[in-house]
């Protein structure tokens, strides 16, 4: 294969992400544990560049003089957690139940399709708020709590792609060659239902990073003081015509991390999509003169 | 001598979706192919030809009847006893571009059936190649970067991989350019003589059909009208819809005019159980016992015809008596 130039669209979002992921986990404790101790007397003390900044607190401090940064960076560990973890969880569960149900077919894809279609129906937010009513919201909860809000569609692109794959004539040659039900998963199915799940699991996890921050932000999310960019956004509510940047910088954190998480996604996609050396000309409209 | 295949009194329907009753996909074909022969099955879109096709080479799993591979029944057998003797028959499909995957090259998709089978390295792809005159150096390609013919050629090498008894060729130049479908089928032909392949070649077109068969079978709504030897059918039909899909065959000499018998409409829907013939409702000659009565096979001459009025059977009566 030719070499190609590296593609920006795909490793500059992940690259953001692996940097917000790192100062997430290895931030704080580099700074140092004084940035979550409460200093009353520098409350709401504004970010370094504006008058009335505090030495050593860059971003500025909330309501319990709490350093911003070290916070921030805090509150990412939930909820990338949360996000990376209950995607992974979803579309693990996706996986499996997609190949089940397309690949085996009858019986067993009208049991989980129909449970796929009456699990859509439920509205989840409500449900989610009893649960954690129920038993808690630590992070293991919500992670199981989030996985069962996204795996529908990893299970559904995943059915869909299992069934076009095993009635190509391509497969069905190989079954008449002898070949296993094991055999024909792992050698011709497999290998493009994961490309697609590694999509999907992009886009669920900017999807969850926004759910958690709702749960967090409804009060829903892990009990402070361990902070989350819900629950700092939260906090810092009543405060944001006077100290913005309390809500700035979590809000802020959610959008790049949603942001490149959706960008990562994309790009995956058109890289699986062209990667199968198919190119489809029928298609292949040239938007220009048919739009 | 035991044919390589045998079929009797196959049968296969699907049910419709939402319950909307059944097909009749196959009704009750018997046939048998015997070693280095060529039997044709012809028919229009939709007569289950096809779905024959893969019920001989057991992909489809038939409703009743059975399916004798060189005598040994594998219509009753286990998937997984099954597996182990499919080596006997292998088929090539109507488009080399779907049939072959778009992430192996040619020698990983050529190698496969022999992975499968734990016997890899027991013949070599270059070999195989060579076989259906392809150069060794189109190993390392891959299916988009080779044309139509090549592909096919492909396709026919991957199927010999595991030295089958038999190859069911379902349209297998129907896809291809004119210029290229005489290629394949020469190719065929050459194979068949080298290995004493048996073929079951499923067509719609009874031009390509005529050269390279050695007996053709003629399909129609799931049962098999009119078989016999491939020159008997083609020079002297019997039944009305034979002689209707001959006559549809173009004419090559300019000038040269052919009585058309035009068609009568569309086949009836296969969704329906008819009384009669299923042929009756488009046929020129049909009476009153055909719309009530279904044709029995019966011999005419060296023919079996299902037809209550096959042409020739009033001369070769008249003959005899």
């Amino acid at each position: 294969m030719r070499r190609r130039r590296l593609d920006l669209r795909l490793w500059a979002p992940l690259g953001v992400l692996l940097v917000v992921v790192v100062a997430c986990f290895a931030g704080p404790g580099l700074l140092g544990p004084e940035g979550a101790q409460q200093a009353l007397g520098e409350r709401l003390a504004p970010p370094a560049w504006l008058s009335g900044a505090v030495d050593g607190k860059p971003l500025g401090t909330d309501a319990f003089g709490r350093d911003m940064l070290s916070r921030t960076l805090e509150g990412g560990r939930v909820s990338l957690q949360v996000g990376f973890g209950a995607a992974t969880g979803a579309v693990v569960i996706g996986l499996v139940l997609g190949l089940v149900a397309g690949y085996r077919g009858g019986w067993w894809d009208r049991a989980i399709m129909t449970v796929a279609d009456v699990w859509l129906a439920f509205p989840f937010l409500v449900i989610a708020l009893a649960a954690v009513a129920v038993v808690g919201s630590d992070i293991p909860v919500l992670v199981a709590l989030l996985t069962l809000g996204g795996w529908v569609l990893p299970t559904r692109v995943t059915r869909t792609i299992v069934q076009r794959v095993r009635s190509e004539d391509y497969v069905v040659a190989a079954a008449g060659a002898g070949a296993s039900d094991l055999y024909l998963v792992r050698r011709h199915v497999l290998p493009q239902v994961l490309p697609a799940n590694l999509v999907v699991w992009s886009f669920t996890v900017g999807a969850l990073v926004v759910i958690e921050g709702a749960l967090s932000f409804l009060g829903l999310g892990v009990k402070p003081p361990t902070p989350s960019w819900g629950n700092i956004i939260s906090d810092g509510t009543p405060f944001l015509e006077t100290a913005w940047w309390v809500v700035a910088w979590p809000a802020l954190m959610i959008v790049v991390t949603v942001m490149c998480a959706n960008a990562l996604g994309t790009a995956l996609r058109r890289r699986w999509q062209t990667g199968s050396g198919v190119l489809d000309t029928s298609t292949a409209l040239d938007t220009r003169v048919a739009p | 001598m035991t044919p390589v295949i045998e079929l009797s009194e196959l049968a296969k329907q699907y049910a419709l979706p939402g319950g909307a009753g059944r097909l009749t996909a196959v009704d009750g074909v018997s046939l048998s192919v015997g070693a280095g022969e060529t039997y044709a099955l012809v028919g229009e879109s939709g007569c289950g030809k096809s779905t024959l096709a893969r019920m001989a080479a057991m992909l489809v799993a038939r409703d009743s009847g059975e399916v004798r591979w060189s005598g040994q029944p594998v219509s009753g057998m286990s998937r997984r006893a099954l597996r182990k003797v499919r080596d006997h028959t292998q088929i090539v499909f109507q488009d080399p571009a779907a049939a072959l995957s778009p992430r192996l090259t040619v020698t990983q998709a050529i190698e496969e059936p022999l992975h499968i089978r734990g016997r890899t390295g027991s013949r070599s792809v270059a070999e195989l190649l060579d076989a259906v005159g392809l150069d060794a150096s189109m190993g390392a390609r891959y299916p988009r970067e080779l044309s139509g013919g090549q592909r096919q050629r492909v396709v026919v090498a991957r199927a010999l991989a595991l030295d089958p008894k038999l190859l069911v060729l379902d349209e297998p130049v129907a896809s291809l350019d004119v210029s290229v479908q005489a290629q394949v089928l020469n190719l065929l032909a050459d194979l068949q003589e080298a290995h004493g392949l048996a073929y079951l070649l499923i067509a719609h077109d009874l031009a390509v059909v005529s050269s390279v068969a050695d007996r053709i079978g003629v399909m129609y709504l799931g049962r098999i009208v009119e078989e016999g030897p491939a020159e008997e059918i083609v020079t002297r039909p019997r039944h009305p819809y034979t002689q209707m899909l001959i006559a549809s065959v173009p004419a090559f000499a300019p000038g040269q005019r052919t009585v058309r018998r035009t068609v009568l409409g569309d086949p009836p829907s296969p969704t329906e159980r008819l009384a009669g013939c299923a042929f009756a409702s488009r046929c020129a000659s049909a009476t009153a016992v055909c719309r009530e009565e279904a044709p029995a096979a019966r011999a005419v001459g060296s023919v079996v015809v299902r037809c209550h009025h096959p042409s020739g059977a009033d001369e070769a009566a008249e003959r005899l008596g």
